[in-house]
């Protein structure tokens, strides 16, 4: 019974400031009206943050996304790595720009782009150094698998898991803020990559993709804002990121309502959910989606 | 009497660094081991691609019988297949268990009611892009130490 409840609680604090905004009863269809709601003055907690943080930090999955969609790789739709000594003094900067370089890495590395790997792995090791964080990650494998063009997944695992790794540094020495800035990045570059491949491949799942972050983009908000006070860079990005957030009012997102169900099948386990969600985005929201987007990221890139 | 003392704190500080170099070289840190595993986990995932992993260390249940759990959250994208698998270190006293939660309640685990069996990983369909969560713990709350991992398995 206290298990239960601490679970219940759990998941509710959790969904108050993560949340979807999801009709609790099943069986219906709800339109996400609420989902960017400015929380004003909410109280968010350090683990809420450090959830949010841990939540969007994934390097590869945009990219695995595009892959599987069929979009062709383009070299146009990652960032250049020639002004990356310039970058110096502001940590917050620093690490925003590790994030960039991150996803850009993520990217090649699903793509199999031996050859531009190593010019990334490098500038990622000299951000680090920058940082006093370069033996968090094994740069040396790194390099030597990208150069020996070893296996693809082995080349994935490392630039993930070093990824995590300077993540898990941030949190655990108290330095979140430098971890929100890291995935402020990320997320950009993220969505950078994504409108980008939108702009040259008609598809609607792509389009679908990008109406998604509608959902995480808030999520990024909560956190940036939670640091604001403290750090005047956190502020001024979350200022700028809010217009981009405006951008996504007019996408719409629905959900219909089902109950997951688990299934055996050839000794292997599979919960399949059954509630799904919709999402409807016009090409003029895209449009101004793409061009903020576009315009937020070249001005802090390196 | 001097020279005598420095003479002693010398040998003193040898030992020392001595044992300590032996004691770093001999026996692997927690971090070392885990690392290892989560490599060693990530080996095993197959079609899949790792994205994140969770590392987990819990003492037993307390007294009152209330079960240690660690609890994460994650971002899941709509139309996707993933895959969470856990790694049950060597010397970890209890298999691990996952419980993925949505913002409703518990949408399945690795213990299959139905065969009173612990699966070593599931796949799940994911319809809706949201944030979900783990809950990482040791069966009939045992200690343990654990790497779950999650993986990409394909778009749907």
């Amino acid at each position: 019974m206290l298990k239960y409840f601490i679970t219940v609680l759990y998941l509710a604090l959790v969904a108050v400031s993560c949340s979807s905004g999801r009709d609790p009863e099943t069986g219906s269809m709800r339109e996400d009206a609420d989902l960017l709601a400015d929380y004003g003055e909410v109280e968010v907690s350090q683990f809420v943050v450090e959830s949010i943080i841990s939540d969007l930090s994934s390097i590869i999955e945009k990219a695995a996304f595009l892959k599987e969609i069929g979009v062709p790789f383009n070299e146009q739709y990652i960032a250049s790595t020639t002004n990356v000594d310039k970058i110096s003094g502001n940590e917050h900067l620093i690490a925003f720009n590790l994030g960039v370089l991150a996803s850009n890495l993520g990217y090649l590395s699903m793509y199999q782009r031996f050859d531009e790997v190593p010019e990334y792995v490098e500038n990622i090791s000299r951000l680090t150094g920058k940082m006093n964080m370069e033996e968090l990650i094994d740069f040396e494998i790194l390099l030597r698998f990208a150069r020996t063009q070893g296996n693809m997944d082995s080349l994935v695992y490392l630039s993930v898991h070093g990824y995590n790794r300077l993540n898990e540094y941030f949190i655990r020495n108290n330095r979140e803020h430098l971890s929100t800035a890291m995935v402020t990045g990320l997320f950009l570059e993220g969505l950078y990559l994504l409108t980008q491949a939108a702009g040259s491949n008609q598809s609607n799942d792509l389009a679908e993709r990008i109406g998604e972050q509608k959902i995480l983009i808030n999520d990024l908000l909560l956190a940036m804002r939670y640091y604001q006070g403290e750090f005047e860079p956190l502020k001024e990005m979350a200022d700028e990121l809010e217009k981009i957030k405006k951008e996504f009012q007019d996408v719409s997102i629905t959900y219909e309502m089902g109950e997951p169900e688990t299934v055996e099948k050839d000794g292997k386990l599979m919960i399949i959910q059954n509630e799904k969600s919709r999402v409807e985005i016009t090409g003029e929201t895209l449009a101004r989606i793409t061009a903020n987007t576009r315009s937020l990221r070249n001005d802090l890139l390196y | 009497m001097v020279s005598k003392a420095i003479m002693k704190f010398k040998i003193l500080k040898n030992v020392f660094l001595t044992l300590f170099f032996i004691s770093i070289v001999s026996v692997p840190s927690f971090s070392q081991t885990i690392e290892k595993l989560v490599e060693q986990c990530a080996a095993k995932l197959g079609d899949a691609q790792y994205l994140r992993d969770f590392q987990v260390e819990l003492e037993a249940a307390g007294t009152g019988g209330e079960t240690q759990v660690a609890k994460y959250s994650l971002v899941l994208s709509s139309n996707t297949q993933y895959r969470l698998m856990i790694c049950n270190a060597e010397d970890s006293g209890g298999a691990g268990l996952i419980e993925l939660y949505d913002g409703r309640g518990l949408m399945g685990s690795n213990y299959s009611e139905s065969t009173d069996k612990l699966y070593q990983s599931f796949d799940v369909q994911i319809r809706k892009t949201d944030v979900y969560h783990i809950f990482i713990s040791f069966k009939d709350g045992e200690p343990g130490s654990a790497v779950a991992i999650l993986a990409f398995v394909k778009r749907l």
